[in-house]
């Protein structure tokens, strides 16, 4: 286009562009409805979280009875979901994919409550019921204080 | 290819969360954790018995981190159980119910995860 001689350059490469912003934005009509842009932005969010979870496990490996990346990721899932929803939750306007992407997408993923319950359960059944029952406390305990600490903090200054 | 396969799951995982915690919410009423503990509960089921297979030697450990730490991982949640039992403990009234909220999915979650175990 810039060594065709008849149209000025500068002014065919103007028109394209005011074309391409003039033209009506087709992919806004067609658009997903929002019940599915909203399951989207859930799994979306459910890959990244378990794709962190599985980065903690590999960091930690399980060393001894206590399951350090369980935990971690547990009471940090914790702090950060009780902190992000309580911001999401007070911010104006109202954004429509940040909860379900973050929150019930990510950091729900992130943590679990599955391999929590059989890791108690493999304690317990192999007598190490004192690493079961302090892992168990221990982990709700530091979940609960954390979530709580996380919705304290979020809910300041807004 | 494991890994893929297991943040693929997680994805499907974080999804059929959602679509099971709304379901049973939206039929629950005033009760506001029950969505939340159902699918930990479900969930649980599932991870004890996929880790059950694997000790009977019928299922391969890349299928237990595709299918139990993948999507029975990200189907169950920690997170939300907690920042619930935090919303719901306002008060007198409210902090027994986050009590039996916390110690009700804890005791109901490893006995079930220590009974299908004990099976295998």
């Amino acid at each position: 286009m810039a060594q065709d001689g008849h149209i000025h350059p500068d002014g065919a490469e103007r028109y394209l562009l005011l074309r391409l912003l003039s033209r009506p934005r087709r992919w806004a009509r067609r658009r997903l409805p929002l019940p599915w842009r909203r399951r989207l932005a859930i799994a979306v969010g459910g890959a990244v979280g378990t794709a962190l979870r599985g980065l903690v496990a590999v960091a930690l490996p399980l060393d001894g009875a206590w399951p350090w990346a369980t935990f971690v990721e547990n009471v940090s899932g914790s702090l950060l979901l009780g902190y992000l929803l309580t911001r999401f939750l007070h911010a104006a306007p109202r954004t429509t994919l940040t909860i379900p992407l973050f929150c019930t997408g990510m950091l729900g993923s992130y943590t679990t409550f599955s391999t929590f319950a059989v890791e108690i359960a493999r304690l317990a059944g192999t007598n190490q019921t004192g690493a079961a029952v302090g892992y168990a406390l221990g982990s709700i305990t530091a979940g609960f204080g954390a979530a709580l600490l996380g919705v304290r903090l979020g809910g300041r200054r807004s | 290819m494991t890994a893929v396969g297991m943040v693929l799951a997680g994805a499907l995982g974080a999804w059929a969360r959602y679509e099971l915690a709304g379901w049973i919410q939206a039929r629950a009423g005033t009760a506001l954790t029950l969505g939340t503990a159902v699918v930990n509960l479900t969930g649980t089921v599932v991870f004890a018995a996929l880790v059950a297979a694997q000790h009977a030697g019928v299922l391969s450990s890349g299928w237990v981190t595709v299918l139990g730490t993948g999507f029975a991982g990200a189907f169950t949640t920690f997170s939300t159980w907690m920042v619930e039992s935090v919303h719901v403990a306002g008060g007198r009234v409210g902090l027994r119910v986050a009590a039996v909220n916390l110690g009700g999915q804890l005791l109901a979650g490893s006995a079930v995860a220590g009974v299908i175990l004990a099976l295998a």
